[in-house]
């Protein structure tokens, strides 16, 4: 990698005044680490955000809870509250990576990662992301690639698994920059290939994901991921979902895929398909059919099709009954 | 005829490897942790093209740069590069921090030229990128038999290039003292590569010392293109330079399995025998090397044709690779093998069929032993169905059995065996240990002969200044060493026999020497102890050398049979093959090290499911550039991945030692494979079985 | 930068084999352990409290800074780069100005990007990939490397347990393994088989010896047990 200075930044306002295009924030390092590595960036410094005081704790909040952007994963997965009241950001958490990857990766961090495709990975392939004439992976090999939003000028999917479950509860994300603090919708906070595909979110180069605020929990949650291997391994589809239920009646569904756009997915007709109905396997199948609708699949990932399908049933069974499928 | 002791202490018995507690401290030193006073760190420059000639370049920028201290140049403008990866220059630098930078400030110009960057546009171009290899035809009545059969079959299947992934990465680190060179390679063969580099560079003599290694597979035999490259930037430096490959330098450039395809026709008579076999093969191992595949493989058929044809393709070429050819034999094979079973009979057990199409050579009874031992072991009679699992629910469970073959024979190995006047034992081989247990073998053997325990013997490996042994490659060096050991010690021993002997009023031929002790058959007390035996030499150690050629007849022989089982669950709604169990039936002759053995077949079956499971090596189809040179989209099985593997060694201590490195790797994929058939009703016709292949296959059927 | 940071190296004076942690000669044979450039704990740049700091952020770097590192209950002084991973700070930089290698060569470098786990170690008692964290981050935290993982004298539980069940071929994994089980025992000393998988998804063998490490893991725990563990 080509070196860097560092600056290991203690406040919010430290980091903020030392960020920009070409001082990048560093946290947990293992999506960074790599890309520097391979030369897709080259900042002239990083900022070490990890020290800052403040965004390492997980507090009661409105009923629900502030996470600070620097709490690890492992520190979620371990908290007793995400545990019991959030399953499904629990569950999207729990196989991401690695112990030592959960260890170091933070939860702003998994928000703020950059794609992990391969044509954006690798610097000898051409990417519009990095300021290259084309998309590789639209004539290349997109097994892994999107199936939403392909008629856009990038073809990557999102890499957090925490984003579709903070979609369903409703999440907003705090972001400090130089002319203080504002609070986005989870949903605003992703950003399409369309709008600017040198990105993946709304942050300016000197803005900071502090926190990541969780309504209360309404209802019943889950996430259900498909991956190849059980160890480590990405995501080929997840969905969250969350209900409102009376009985066995779905009054509100949130439904959101991960791994099959270039943002946390929301399906809005599945949403209104389950909405009213008794959920059971036919209706949560139904519920299936339509997340898939509107999915343009590339060359090589018409499979994920199928995957949606199966990831949004299971879900849905699982938030309903609270047992996984 | 030299045989080996027929009531053995050690050898049989599960011994810990005697370098264990090194590898667990991190007090091994692999080549790789080789740090020398002055050290310079060694990194290679590489085509970023899968096709291209290099039109100039210029070294100034690297030359010049603070903290380097030497570059060579691999190629020169005009030559041609065949791949993305094949080398262009090289730099060492007081820190691989600089010599990164170093590298990246070289200025080539390329001209890039049209590549085939797979199979299909291999054989679409036709030669040079297709070429016929070989042809195959035996009997007449191919045609005839395919008329008159009670069932043909026609399949295609095929495996993917996959890529060694040693975990300690090629490369060595060379140091000069005026003409003399001494390499610690990561190699299996250190004596070759020491000769190698001798050759290169014109000089006597090269010592190659390779005390651990993490990994070959086949693929590191010499000191290849960067270990010459090292030791020419050392030359040049007047300083020790380290250049072990990265991650992704190794998937493209260090060897790898060829694919292999096979589309097969094939007929079976009314009492269920193969009696035709017509097969078009393809398949590809670079750049510049085949892709040959045994087939048919394992059962035989009298009627037979195949043609084959290598792909040329722009990238890294192949090396051997645990058993090279026979997974892909097998795969092919047993894949074929069930498909036609269910064709002729959906009823009949594949087990049944696979015993009446066994060869007539001394593998039948091991194969029908194996298939039995192994039926009754994974549940076959409680839990085989006809192929599709109609129960509820979307998991699916399915059985799958294979079979494979594999030499193994003793490899070229001579030994050393010192003796002491102070007791102690020295023997010396010029062996090394991929990971096998060769550094536990030689003191275990030695312990055996000489009557003692393994604490009591210093055996010595992994050096081109000990006798001379042959590279660790088609399971040889286990035969070769253990014999050439014994054989050695044995001498040793009938030495110090003729000098205790007048001490103890016997002849030499009464004396044996076992439970640490020296003495007159029948009689223990009538002895020494050992170290009073050694007494007697004083001054004047006693040294023996040996060959395995005194030995091989009779103590090693060649030629095992396996066989596989495997019990999987699918999920016919994600694709997702999840293993249940494995069970591994391996004969293996004489065991030496019980525990060493038994893990060397767990590591092939686990080497298996990876290859039918996870492992492919892939190029982006537009630029024929790697788009997975990591261990991250390269999957490879982790601990939540392995089921419970259940390895059974089949003992037959009559036939003497025989490698056991490659036979367990052979027939698991084909074996998981033939269980998802047999769970989802369908072949899923190309490994790895990913979900998305076992979805497009199920939608094939439906 | 601080005045202090401009100091050279403190001289040479405690030798880790001094510490006792590493006396037992059959246990780490081949190591080369000899004099390090050793320092106090939290005389280094940046060291512990430099750390609080709560005002203008220290920018250190692009040139190499003096940072020092506390290795298995050790303190080191090196020289590295803000690029320098502490994977590579351990295997080539913990030796340089030396004579006589420090060589904690057993953290190993396999993918060297988070992947593979060759290269774990405990950072302030959590598990890390040592090639995705910077040495420059690593001050004032402790590190467990695979030689800091025997109990003085003793191989760990672990440890035997490995060599006992052949919890390894090659080798070139088994620190990394060693590391995250151990990490794993001292967080939950009796995992079922469930979690012990789990809790080793982060390492990858290519020899293929898991059934063993686990076989080793139980081992290792069921000992532990027995002695009140």
């Amino acid at each position: 990698m080509k070196n860097f200075a560092y600056i290991n930044a203690a406040s919010e306002k430290a980091a903020i005044e030392s960020m920009s295009d070409k001082a990048l924030a560093l946290a947990g390092g293992t999506n960074l680490l790599n890309l520097l590595k391979e030369y897709v960036l080259a900042p002239e410094a990083l900022v070490n955000i990890k020290g800052i005081a403040g965004l390492n704790a997980i507090e009661s909040f409105e009923g629900g809870l502030k996470i600070g952007a620097n709490v690890t994963l492992s520190e979620l997965l371990d908290h007793a509250e995400v545990r019991g009241r959030y399953p499904a950001l629990h569950q999207a958490l729990y196989d991401i990576g690695t112990p030592q990857i959960r260890n170091m990766s933070t939860l702003g961090g998994n928000l703020c990662a950059r794609p992990h495709c391969w044509y954006y990975r690798y610097e000898y392939f051409d990417c519009k992301k990095r300021g290259g004439q084309g998309c590789a992976a639209i004539a290349g090999d997109n097994e892994f690639h999107a199936i939403f939003a392909t008629d856009g000028p990038c073809v990557m999917i999102h890499p957090s698994s925490a984003g579709p479950a903070l979609v369903v509860y409703g999440a907003k994300v705090k972001i400090a920059g130089p002319g203080g603090s504002r609070d986005a919708g989870i949903e605003e906070f992703f950003t399409l290939p369309a709008a600017a595909v040198a990105r993946e979110n709304v942050l300016k180069p000197n803005e900071l994901v502090t926190h990541v605020l969780l309504p209360p929990p309404n209802g019943k949650s889950a996430t259900y991921e498909v991956r190849h291997k059980e160890s480590h391994d990405w995501p080929l589809a997840m969905a969250s979902v969350a209900l409102t239920m009376a009985g066995e009646t779905a009054q509100e569904a949130r439904i959101c895929l991960g791994a099959v756009a270039p943002v946390p997915w929301r399906a809005a007709a599945a949403e209104a398909a389950l909405k009213g109905k008794v959920v059971n396997e036919t209706t949560a199948g139904e519920a299936a059919q339509k997340a898939a609708e509107g999915a343009k699949p590339l060359s090589g990932n018409k499979y994920k099709v199928q995957l949606v399908r199966t990831a949004v049933k299971r879900a849905i069974l699982a938030a309903a009954t609270g047992r996984r499928v | 005829m030299p045989n080996w002791p027929s009531e053995r202490q050690l050898m049989g018995t599960k011994v810990p490897r005697v370098d264990g507690f090194k590898k667990v401290s991190g007090g091994a030193k692999y080549s790789y942790d080789i740090n020398l006073p002055g050290l310079l760190y060694a990194m290679i420059l590489r085509s970023p093209y899968a096709h291209c000639k290099i039109v100039s370049i210029d070294l100034g920028p690297a030359e010049s740069m603070p903290g380097v201290k030497a570059v060579h140049l691999i190629k020169k403008p005009g030559d041609e590069l065949h791949y993305a990866g094949d080398e262009i220059a090289a730099v060492a630098a007081m820190t691989e921090e600089v010599a990164e930078d170093a590298l990246r400030a070289i200025k080539v110009k390329y001209q890039v030229l049209p590549h085939v960057s797979s199979e299909d546009q291999a054989l679409k171009a036709g030669a040079p990128a297709a070429r016929a290899g070989s042809a195959d035809e035996r009997g007449e009545k191919i045609e005839d038999a395919i008329k008159e059969a009670a069932a043909v079959h026609e399949g295609t299947y095929g495996c993917e290039v996959i890529t060694h992934v040693c975990l300690e990465t090629h490369g060595l680190v060379a140091r000069w003292e005026g003409e003399e060179l001494t390499a610690w390679a990561s190699t299996q063969a250190v004596h070759g590569t020491g000769t190698a580099l001798a050759q290169h560079f014109k000089i006597p003599k090269a010592t190659c010392i390779t005390n651990f290694m993490g990994g070959g597979f086949g693929s590191k035999f010499g000191p290849d293109i960067q270990g010459i490259v090292a030791a020419e930037l050392a030359k040049k430096a007047g300083a020790p330079v380290k250049l072990l490959l990265n991650r992704a330098e190794e998937h493209n450039a260090a060897g790898n399995r060829p694919s292999a395809f096979a589309k097969v026709k094939a007929a079976v008579d009314k009492t269920g025998k193969l009696i035709a076999f017509d097969a078009e093969t393809w398949g590809t191992g670079g750049h510049s090397r085949g892709a040959g595949f045994p087939l048919p493989y394992v059962y035989p058929v009298d009627n037979r044709r195949r043609k084959h044809t290598d792909c040329f393709i722009n990238a890294g070429d192949n090396r051997a690779m645990r058993a090279p050819g026979h997974p892909q034999g097998s795969l092919v094979m047993d894949s074929l093998m069930d498909d036609l079973c269910h064709k002729f009979d959906p009823k009949l057990d594949p087990v049944e069929f696979r015993l009446r199409n066994l060869p007539s050579t001394v593998l039948r009874d091991i194969y029908t032993k194996e298939l039995l031992l192994g039926a009754a072991r994974i549940g076959w009679k409680e839990n085989w169905h006809p192929r599709g699992d109609n129960a509820p629910g979307p998991w699916k469970r399915g059985l799958g059995v294979a079979l494979g073959t594999w030499g193994g024979g003793p490899g070229d190995a001579q030994a050393t065996c010192t003796l002491h006047g102070d007791g102690r034992v020295e023997v010396k081989c010029g062996t090394q240990d991929l990971g096998t247990g060769t550094t536990t073998v030689v003191p275990l053997v030695a312990a055996e002969i000489l009557g003692l325990q393994i604490g009591d013997i210093a055996g010595s490996i992994g050096s081109s200044a000990f006798p001379p042994a042959g590279g660790s490659g088609g399971s040889t060096s286990c035969g070769g060493v253990s014999v050439a050991v014994a054989m050695a010690c044995t001498k040793a021993l009938a030495e110090l026999f003729a000098k205790v002997a007048p001490k103890l009023e016997c002849k030499p031929e009464d004396l044996q020497a076992e439970y640490g002790r020296v003495f007159v058959t029948g009689n223990l007390e009538r002895g020494f102890t050992w170290k009073q035996a050694c007494a007697v030499l004083g001054q004047q150690p006693i040294t023996a050398s040996a060959d395995k050629k005194e030995g091989e007849k009779g103590m090693a022989t060649s030629t095992v049979g396996g066989a596989q089982f495997a019990d999987v669950s699918v999920d016919v709604e994600t694709g997702r093959v999840r293993l249940n169990k494995i069970v591994a039936v391996a004969d293996c002759g004489l065991v030496v090290n019980r525990l060493t053995c038994e893990s060397q077949v767990l590591g092939g079956v686990i080497m298996g499911i990876n290859y039918g499971l996870y492992e492919q090596r892939r190029l982006d189809p537009p630029t024929g550039l790697p788009v997975n040179p990591d261990m991250e989209f390269y999957l490879l099985a982790g601990a939540g991945d392995i089921p419970e593997i259940d390895v059974v060694l089949l003992d037959y201590p009559e036939r003497g030692v025989i490698g056991i490195g490659e036979p367990p790797t052979i027939p698991t994929a084909a074996a998981i494979s033939n269980a998802v058939a047999n769970a989802i009703g369908v072949r899923v016709p190309v490994i790895p079985l990913t979900p998305r292949r076992v979805l497009e296959a199920l939608e094939g059927k439906a | 930068m601080s005045e202090e940071s401009k100091k050279p190296p403190a001289p040479s004076s405690a030798s880790p084999e001094a510490s006792g942690r590493f006396s037992r000669r059959w246990f780490l044979q081949g190591v080369a352990l000899s004099a390090g450039t050793a320092v106090l704990p939290g005389e280094g740049l940046l060291g512990g409290s430099a750390f609080a700091a709560p005002q203008a952020p220290a920018r250190i770097g692009p040139e190499p800074v003096q940072i020092a590192l506390s290795v298995n209950g050790k303190d080191y002084q090196v020289k590295v780069e803000p690029r320098v991973t502490l994977l590579n700070a351990l295997r080539n930089y913990l030796n340089l100005g030396t004579n006589t290698p420090i060589d904690l060569t057993g953290t190993k470098r396999v993918c060297d990007r988070g992947s593979c786990g060759s290269c774990t170690v405990i950072l302030d008692g959590k598990t890390v990939y040592s090639c995705s964290v910077l040495a420059v981050e690593c001050q004032g935290k402790k590190i467990t490397t695979v030689e800091g993982v025997a109990e003085g004298n003793q191989p760990h539980p672990i440890q035997q347990a490995f060599v006992e069940c052949d919890g390894l071929m090659c080798g070139f994994c088994t620190p990394g393994f060693i590391v995250s089980s151990k990490a794993l025992l001292d967080r939950n000393p009796h995992p079922t088989p469930t979690e012990i998988r789990r809790a080793l998804n982060g390492n990858i063998c290519r020899c293929g010896t898991y059934n063993r490490v686990f076989q080793a893991v139980e081992l290792a725990s069921i000992r532990m047990k027995v002695k009140g563990g």
